[in-house]
């Protein structure tokens, strides 16, 4: 939208245009070098947005999943309680693959498909104390 | 409980620091047993262990910091040792008419709690703001930044500042603290001029007393370098809604006067101005004026989303990315940057509860980084020329959002200007730019005489020049004087205290 807005505001030609793009994508490609999805909660009580409140940093495990699916590798999520043992919830997790786990995947048309899970548990729930 | 987690690779929210820790520790309130305990077991649970796990680090020799909830872009709060992780206590209580002290105004009693140091300002304004019991009165923090993710114990200790122009930042609203330092036992720290607690709640809790106003001053702002808090008592105020009407769009002349003239704020809640350095005589003026509760009105739509409603948002690295791209001018960028701020960040035509309004938490965008510093509202117009010029000059893309706050007690508050401190932001790539634009703004007001100082978790250095420049000796000496006496003056405690922030701004060293 940016470069659009922009290649738009200002009459470059159609070549330019065309090199310009060519370079947008490629340094988008060198630069940011992976692909991150975001996954986490939203909402709060009577319709409050609370936003992202995270009781833990970001832990992360590596996995492949390998013949298209046919075998997985799961990621166990051990971190996620409490001292005492009682469980949290999971607040937000991320799936990123690098440039690395992409080419690997494209390379073996998906035989090996690596990617690093992450998350971060969310908070204990507050207790009453009348 | 504790829970040791091990080497760990680290960083902080908007991934401005990096780093492996050797251990990253967790501390909660469940127990071994699986009880459900009381207000005061949980306080003396979570101070207990953390006083001795300070301990075990000076055995060790190990640096140890709370890290919070990891919001401060600068590396004020982090270790390459033990960093502890402090969300999980978040608990917050009610206190008992005994165990107030006689001299604590009685008006003022149903508007004190304490929160665990690891609460978050949402999960606090929940809590105050949306009570569980009817009997107990609706209450709300009485002021707060736009940011609802931080603890509240990280947000007082960097000095959110907020922008309640006739109030003050964060830590003004703190009344008393729970320090752990590893020294005998617990402290429990007020002004000496203002007890709130008995001296039995204050042995119920296993803490020593220290009343010292210095002392208390210094510790409000203080970064982790006086230990871990662990409990804050804080003064809360009656439910109230902040109106804020359209922002208007004014010029420099009007803007002026308007700041220089307290018949016009001290009506106001909030007070905040935006601006493109690179548009020649347009701000947007946003207001916000204080008025009664009222029930059933809808909930503002909250600030800063940047996910639409199909759930798409722009990539975590691609805002740097195309901010260093080249090709495009900086006034083109600022441009473009300030419709999206206008569009997604400015309080306009909305109403409501501050945990209403003030709900931001994180955008996951990486690669950017802040600094945010304060002068005086006399020095505002003469900033105004100083960083337009500048940012003009280096071709940036930059957008200023500046809010109005009134100055503090915290011997290192950076919000002590008077009449009013004027809280200039702005968000910029996190290349090398970054120290050279913020070193290049110094540098032009040290020329015109301005004293500033920086926000303490909002900024590429501090360093013991900047440090004495911003604060003056003498507050260098009674912080350094206050955190020594804390200390009992054993420097191997301290040691533990002093990473790399510390080091490089002079305050590891005797007063």
């Amino acid at each position: 939208m940016f470069l659009i807005k922009y290649i738009n505001t200002n009459g470059i030609n159609p070549f330019r245009q065309t090199s310009l793009v060519a370079i947008f994508f490629v340094s988008i490609f060198m630069n940011t070098s992976c692909t991150t999805i975001h996954a986490y909660q939203t909402g709060g009580p009577k319709g409050r947005e609370q936003g992202n409140q995270p009781g833990t940093e970001w832990e992360s495990k590596s996995t492949v999943t390998f013949l298209w699916g046919a075998m997985r590798q799961d990621v166990q999520i051990k971190n996620c309680t409490l001292g005492d043992g009682s469980r949290l919830n999971i607040e937000e997790f991320k799936i990123e693959k690098n440039f690395g786990s992409i080419l690997v995947t494209i390379v073996t048309l998906g035989l090996v498909e690596p990617a690093k899970i992450s998350w971060r548990c969310a908070k204990p729930k507050q207790t009453n104390h009348d | 409980m504790i829970r040791r987690n091990g080497k760990k690779d680290w960083n902080n929210i908007h991934v401005t620091v990096k780093q492996t820790v050797e251990d990253l520790i967790d501390i909660d309130n469940s127990n071994p047993e699986g009880l459900s305990l009381s207000r005061v077991e949980i306080l003396n649970q979570a101070s207990g262990s953390i006083n001795e796990m300070i301990k075990e680090a000076v055995l060790k020799k190990k640096g140890i910091r709370a890290i919070g909830s990891s919001w401060a872009l600068s590396h004020i709060q982090v270790t390459e040792n033990w960093l502890l992780n402090t969300k999980l206590l978040n608990e917050c209580f009610e206190v008992d008419p005994e165990w107030f002290h006689d001299d604590y105004p009685e008006d003022k009693k149903k508007l004190l709690v304490i929160a665990q140091c690891g609460i978050s300002i949402g999960e606090l304004n929940v809590y105050l703001e949306l009570p569980k019991s009817k009997d107990q009165m609706r209450r709300c923090l009485k002021t707060a930044g736009i940011g609802a993710g931080q603890t509240i114990v990280g947000a007082v200790s960097g000095n959110t500042h907020g922008a309640a122009v006739n109030f003050g930042a964060l830590p003004e609203f703190v009344v008393a603290i729970q320090l752990c330092n590893g020294t005998d036992k617990p402290i429990w720290i007020e002004r000496n001029t203002y007890p709130v607690m008995r001296q039995e709640f204050i042995d119920t809790i296993n803490s020593k007393l220290v009343m010292d106003e210095d002392i208390f001053n210094s510790v409000l702002v203080s970064f982790g370098a006086f230990g871990v808090i662990t409990a804050f008592a804080i003064e809360t105020d009656n439910i109230f809604h902040i109106n804020f009407p359209k922002v208007k769009e004014i010029n420099q002349s009007d803007l002026g006067s308007l700041l220089t003239d307290p018949s016009y704020y001290s009506k106001l809640q909030h007070l905040e101005f935006v601006f493109n350095p690179y548009e020649d005589d347009h701000f947007y003026l946003i207001e916000g004026t204080r008025v009664a509760y009222e029930e059933g009105l809808p909930d503002p739509k909250p600030l800063w989303i940047i996910t639409n409603k199909t759930g798409y948002a722009v990539g975590d690295k691609l805002t740097k990315f195309l901010l260093n791209l080249f090709f495009i001018s900086g006034k083109k960028k600022s441009n473009i940057l300030l419709g999206e701020y206008l569009k997604n960040a400015v309080l306009t035509g909305v109403r409501g509860t501050p945990g209403q309004l003030y709900t931001a938490t994180v955008t996951y965008l990486e690669g950017y980084n802040e600094t945010a510093f304060a002068v005086s509202t006399d020095d505002a117009i003469k900033i105004i020329q100083i960083v337009k010029q500048a940012t003009k000059d280096k071709n940036l893309p930059l957008v200023f959002q500046a809010r109005i706050v009134k100055p503090g007690s915290a011997t290192f508050g950076f919000t002590n200007h008077s009449p009013r401190a004027v809280v200039f932001e702005f968000g910029i790539v996190n290349t090398s730019k970054y120290p050279e634009f913020e070193s290049l703004l110094l540098n032009k007001f040290r020329e015109e005489n301005i004293h500033y100082s920086l926000h303490w978790s909002k900024n590429s250095l501090v360093d013991s020049s900047r440090l004495e420049e911003m604060y003056g000796p003498s507050n260098v000496l009674i912080w350094k004087k206050s955190r020594y006496a804390l200390f009992n003056n054993q420097s191997e405690i301290m040691d533990i205290f002093n990473n790399e922030h510390l080091k490089i701004a002079g305050l590891d060293t005797p007063p």
